[in-house]
């Protein structure tokens, strides 16, 4: 495996994508979770404009990436702004988990 | 040379990522959250998507993080955070394994590819995705309404006024 400019930019996407993966499982505080969703969508814009760059379509990839962008700062700006009384109560991100282990005992 | 920049940029990404993970203080995780937008931008911005780089770089680093602060001074740095019921060592070893396989799968898709290609995204927006311009507009239209009618404060009716 050579270290191009692609293999380097497809490792930096999969580690960005497996650290955002890892803060989701690991945290509960709704505020950290929307931290990991938006590292998560940070590497899936790199993502985009990286399939439209090796595809030789980039006008295409840049337009998917920036709905993207747009949708993510909408529902992030609606979030940090209405959901504000809510984050005392902490993230039920694995509320289902819990329920699937109290369920099996 | 290139490489070298790609490599040094997209390791701080992913540090910058570690740390807003682990950081006990959300404000701290924040600015690291900003660091990664920077970063990511930069990026983008050598591949060759200028418009989207200039996007992530003013929305990623600095509208979210003002939203983010913003929310902060509203909460708090006291928010709760109990232990997760999933154990670390298990979630960095599927974490590890979806990561790896991830890459193992989409490696051999880009070795018969280049670093060349059109910049025309001009056409491609306004032509052959113009529906996602109308997305986007009407996304900003419900988003900008949704807010200001989060943050408008609730004033006395007009029967209100007339009682007292």
């Amino acid at each position: 495996m050579n270290f191009s400019p692609l293999n380097i930019i497809l490792i930096g996407i999969a580690g960005l994508l497996g650290v955002g993966f890892y803060g989701l499982l690991i945290t509960r505080n709704l505020i950290k979770v929307v931290m990991m969703l938006q590292i998560l969508i940070k590497a899936v814009v790199l993502a985009l404009v990286f399939a439209g760059k090796i595809s030789g379509n980039l006008g295409l990839g840049q337009s998917i990436a920036a709905t993207v962008i747009v949708a993510d700062t909408i529902v992030f700006g609606a979030g940090s702004t209405g959901a504000p009384p809510f984050w005392h109560l902490g993230c039920t991100a694995n509320f289902h988990v819990e329920r699937l282990i109290w369920l099996a005992t | 040379m290139e490489s070298i920049e790609y490599f040094l940029l997209l390791t701080g990404a992913i540090f910058c990522a570690y740390r807003a993970t682990v950081s006990r203080r959300i404000l701290s995780s924040t600015l690291y959250l900003a660091c990664i937008s920077a970063l990511t931008s930069v990026v983008i911005f050598m591949m060759g998507a200028t418009q989207v780089a200039v996007m992530e770089l003013s929305v990623g680093a600095g509208l979210v993080t003002v939203l983010m602060v913003y929310a902060l001074s509203v909460v708090g740095e006291d928010a709760l955070d109990p232990i997760s019921v999933i154990p670390k060592p298990l979630a960095l070893g599927l974490v590890g394994a979806v990561t790896i396989l991830l890459a193992w799968m989409v490696y051999p898709a880009i070795q018969s590819a280049g670093l060349t290609g059109s910049v025309d995204l001009a056409s491609v927006l306004w032509q052959q995705r113009v529906l996602d311009v109308w997305i986007q507009i009407v996304l900003i239209f419900s988003g900008v309404m949704g807010v200001l009618g989060l943050l408008s404060e609730r004033t006395p009716g007009h029967s209100e006024e007339v009682h007292q």
